[in-house]
């Protein structure tokens, strides 16, 4: 049974939270004595009007229930894009909604595809705003909302893991407030030290921080047209090449790494080696393609460029220092595989996580031995942990519905007339939460040319990405919503 | 505070949900995957899987750091064993699960020293004690004793003869003076206020002092009848139990122990001094009207077998028994047990739970009692010098509505309050509060408490 008032007052609930970040892009606005002031304050205003409604109209002490749960995350968060969109839509930036609510969703989900050509004609504060929603979506909304709001009851055991990424999560500490509390501790750190370096390395205060967040919540929006080309220094790119290792990294290792104090934490956990191991080795490839065509690169920024770029997809980030569009079949191939890769388990990353492949080549790795030892009983392992049986049907599940999202996003695309590799790359550019794909859509190209039917569906897809397909797939089931 | 609890079954389950509600730290410690995932999804715990024996697995749950640990699982050796690991860890306090009775028979050293067990708990025996208490007080559905049994809590059912029926609370004759802490009136726990009414059906939950008792009921219109003929269905261990500490302590009691299996039978008749152990099934109608269960004055199921245990309590109850209790290990249809007539519904469970909760209260809340599924606590609390509530009068204090105070012990004297009392430093109250209301009006009596 599904209670509105309940889903309601939690909507309430983060709305608010919402509308009071949008608060903080006043303060860039104000300084710098932008035209777009009113209009930010207007939409903080109203969604922080909206979101306090909810919350006294439905008041009430219900718990959430089972199926409450699943609707809250994915209703959640659809509501939460719309809202995303006031800033851009009451300025007049992007006056049409289907361009509002695309840069919007596109920012929380930190997919990073945008339909703004010319960035650096935007004031700051709605840039703020469209970097800020990617910080805020790169964590989780709900990780945010559990982590603020005592009481939520077991229920936010549910809600916070159908929100963070990957097939399996762990709790760090015993409640699951104090786990909410404690990753976003760990991502407040990490961006801090990102923040600091990027401002050390000569990016402006500003630019420092709306790449501080984009990074971090491996999201991608820049705030120059050219993405990180317009920054030669090769010191930020090793920088940032860094750091969006970092944040594709599962956060709960970088908490107990800090824990611990020992770098041995990420050695020892196989999801890490597989994720580094599928990073070095596009990279090589890249390399290699690379080094026999366009000789005009020097040997470091070849090395530069390469793991850059594949960084910047595997993590599903999608900065750019380079049109791989442009690059020779294998490197841009390697770009395009690297794009089904995505970051760790609990990390900000998307698209299907290496931890879900370890999963599956552990298996077959059983169903190898298992010829040769047909009696043999193997236990399916994800690191040094055994995992039921059902994971694995979960993962395999995952992989089909993953494809049929692509394959059906991509059909819609081909329809509106839109070629092949140009339809494939961008639904799986939005599915995976990467920003960039080939063709139209291309690193230096933007979503702007899409038709606005176009864009909802990417947007769709994007937050079926983010959500990892069950809570959006459970609101189109008809006995969801039955008694 | 952070709690590791081994074992994941009923009792591990309803401690697991009874802290993590109130905020605790709990990590349960269980091996199998079904009970794993039940807890996963209900509730706001962290799961290790394992063996609460192993060292190993303790230290992944952060024994080093916990305060308590609760070793519940099915097996004593290894709830033992899991607290004398955890007391070499540093845990503070420790309780073990231990059914068998061989083990409790220690008498020349305490159990306590020797393995680090602070609380030894034994449903069996808990369940049994709370029995023996009804058979001593037949008129009540429940009982309970605080501050050393100066203070009585009792459960009574106001039936169509019953001379208070539909009178306010405030219009009662107090001469002998009482509370009435709280009513229970269709599955659902009220701490009434003076204008409310007593209805028919209310089980209303009084507080007296002990001595005071029998005066209040009378005077109520209860007339406490002796129990003098006990049939006790079942001759497990809680039987056995039962039986014993009857023996014991109500020497001139009959006792008739009714038992299915022959072997065990016969070894609780040689360990029993004057019970009657008669081999039969308890369900078989005619053995019960043969052994003239119509005459017993109390009847008491607690075979193994819920549904058993149901069946017969009816059968009794429609031969005329005086009273019926029934053991019910699943809690969920208690509610509709008593709908059907059966005075009293115990879960071993609940009980289980509700001792070990007096253990884990800190501070100088000094003992708890759980009422059935719903939850509700009588307290113990010590008011602390310089706690708001205390050298105010009671009609001063913002209570909170969920609570009400039933009696205070000054010294050795035992008041039971009204308005114009004044609460003074060191008293020790006796507070029956609703679940919301509990750390509020813990907070009233505890120094450098928050203002309201």
């Amino acid at each position: 049974m599904i209670r509105p008032a309940v889903i309601l007052r939690n909507m309430g609930r983060m709305i608010l939270i919402i509308g009071i970040a949008m608060l903080t892009c006043l303060s860039w606005s104000m300084v710098y004595h932008e035209v777009v002031t009113m209009a930010i304050f207007q939409a903080a205003g109203l969604t922080i009007g909206i979101g306090l409604l909810l919350m006294f109209v439905y008041t009430g002490t219900e718990n959430i229930n089972y199926k409450e749960g699943f609707a809250l995350v994915s209703l959640g968060w659809l509501v939460v894009s719309i809202f995303g969109a006031f800033p851009y839509l009451f300025a007049g930036y992007l006056p049409s909604f289907a361009d509002a609510w695309f840069e919007s969703v596109s920012g929380f989900t930190t997919t990073g595809s945008s339909v703004v050509a010319d960035v650096e004609a935007w004031p700051r504060g709605l840039l703020f705003w469209r970097s800020l929603t990617q910080w805020l979506g790169g964590m989780g909304i709900i990780a945010l909302l559990v982590a603020i709001i005592a009481g939520m009851g077991s229920r936010a055991n549910q809600l916070f893991k159908a929100e963070v990424p990957g097939p399996v999560s762990d709790k760090i500490s015993p409640r699951i407030r104090e786990t909410a509390r404690k990753l976003w501790k760990a991502y407040l750190l990490v961006s801090l030290a990102c923040f600091l370096t990027l401002f050390a390395l000569g990016m402006d205060l500003f630019d420092a921080l709306c790449h501080t967040f984009a990074t971090m919540a491996t999201g991608g929006f820049s705030t120059k047209n050219n993405s990180i080309a317009f920054y030669s220094s090769p010191w930020i790119q090793w920088a940032l090449i860094f750091f969006m290792l970092v944040a594709g990294t599962n956060f709960t290792l970088h908490y107990l790494t800090f824990k611990r104090r020992s770098l041995l934490t990420y050695i020892k956990d196989s999801e890490f080696k597989l994720y580094t191991g599928i990073i070095l080795t596009a990279s090589f490839l890249v390399v290699l393609s690379l080094s026999t065509h366009g000789a005009l690169m020097g040997w470091e920024e070849k090395i530069r460029t390469a793991i850059f770029q594949v960084i910047s997809i595997t993590t599903t980030t999608g900065y750019a220092t380079a049109d791989y569009d442009r690059w020779p079949p294998l490197a841009a191939m390697m770009i395009f595989m690297v794009m089904f890769a995505g970051g760790c388990a609990g990390s900000t990353g998307g698209s299907m996580k290496p931890g879900r492949y370890l999963i599956i080549i552990n298996h077959s790795l059983i169903e190898l031995k298992k010829m040769l030892h047909p009696r043999a009983v193997l236990p399916l392992r994800f690191g040094s942990k055994v995992v039921s049986e059902n994971l694995l049907f979960n993962v395999l599940q995952f992989f089909f519905l993953y494809m049929t999202f692509l394959a059906l996003g991509t059909i819609f695309l081909t329809a509106l007339d839109i070629d092949i590799l140009s339809s494939l790359s961008a639904a799986a550019a939005c599915l995976g939460n990467i920003g960039p794909g080939f063709g139209l859509v291309g690193p230096t190209r933007n979503f702007a040319s899409m038709p606005d039917s176009g864009k909802y569906i990417l947007g769709i897809l994007m937050l079926v990405g983010r959500l990892e397909i069950y809570p959006i797939l459970l609101l189109f089931l008809p006995t969801f919503w039955k008694e | 505070m952070k709690v590791i609890i081994i074992g994941a079954g009923k009792v591990g389950f309803s401690m697991a949900q009874l802290l993590s509600d109130e905020e605790h730290d709990v990590v349960v410690i269980e091996q199998s995957p079904e009970r794993q995932q039940v807890l996963e999804e209900e509730l706001d715990v962290q799961i290790i899987s394992g063996s609460g024996s192993s060292t190993s697995v303790l230290e992944l749950a952060g024994v080093r750091h916990a305060d308590m640990l609760l070793a519940v699982t099915e097996f004593d050796e290894l709830n033992m064993l899991a607290c004398l690991l955890a007391k070499k860890y540093g845990v503070k306090t420790t309780v073990a699960r231990v059914r068998n009775p061989e083990y409790l028979e220690v008498k020349d050293f305490s159990l306590n020293d020797v393995m680090g067990i602070d609380l030894i708990i034994n449903p069996e025996r808990v369940t049994a004690l709370e029995i023996a208490q009804i058979a001593a007080n037949p008129e009540a559905l429940n009982v309970d004793y605080y501050a050393d049994g100066k203070v009585k809590l009792v459960e009574l059912e106001l039936k169509e003869d019953s001379a208070v029926l539909n009178k306010r609370i405030k219009e009662l004759d107090t001469s002998v003076p009482y509370n009435i802490v709280a009513i229970a009136r269709k599955h659902k726990m009220l701490v009434p206020r003076g204008d409310d009414t007593l209805q028919l059906g209310d089980h209303i939950h009084l507080v007296a002092r002990t001595v005071d008792m029998q005066e209040v009921e009378k005077s109520l219109g209860f007339f406490s009848r002796k129990v003098e003929h006990i049939t006790i269905l079942g001759g497990g261990r809680t039987g056995y139990y039962l039986a014993q500490i009857l023996e014991e302590h109500k020497p001139g009691i009959n006792i008739k122990i009714i038992e299915k299996d022959k072997a065990r039978a016969r070894q609780i008749s040689q360990k029993l001094k004057n019970a009657l152990v008669i081999q039969g099934d308890g369900s078989d109608y005619q053995l019960l009207e043969e052994e003239n269960i119509a005459y017993s004055d109390l009847f008491v199921a607690v075979t193994d077998d819920d549904k058993i245990n149901l069946l017969c309590a009816l059968i009794a109850r429609n031969l005329g028994v005086g009273k019926t209790v029934c053991q019910m290990k699943r809690t969920d249809v208690m509610p509709l047990v008593e709908q059907i007539g059966i005075d009293t519904i115990l879960s071993p469970r609940v009980l289980t739970a509700g001792a070990i909760l007096k253990y884990l209260r800190v501070g100088d809340i000094i003992s708890v009692t759980l009422f059935g599924e719903e939850r509700a606590e009588m307290l113990e609390l010590l008011a602390q010098p310089g706690a708001i509530a205390v050298n105010k009068e009671l009609q001063n204090i913002k209570i909170p509505s969920g609570s009400l105070i039933g009696a205070v012990v000054r010294g050795e004297k035992v008041i039971i309050p009204d308005g114009s009392f004044t609460i003074k430093a060191h008293d020790r109250l006796i507070v029956f509060s609703l679940e919301k209301s509990i750390h509020k009006t813990e907070r009233l009596f505890l120094n450098g408490g928050r203002k309201f």
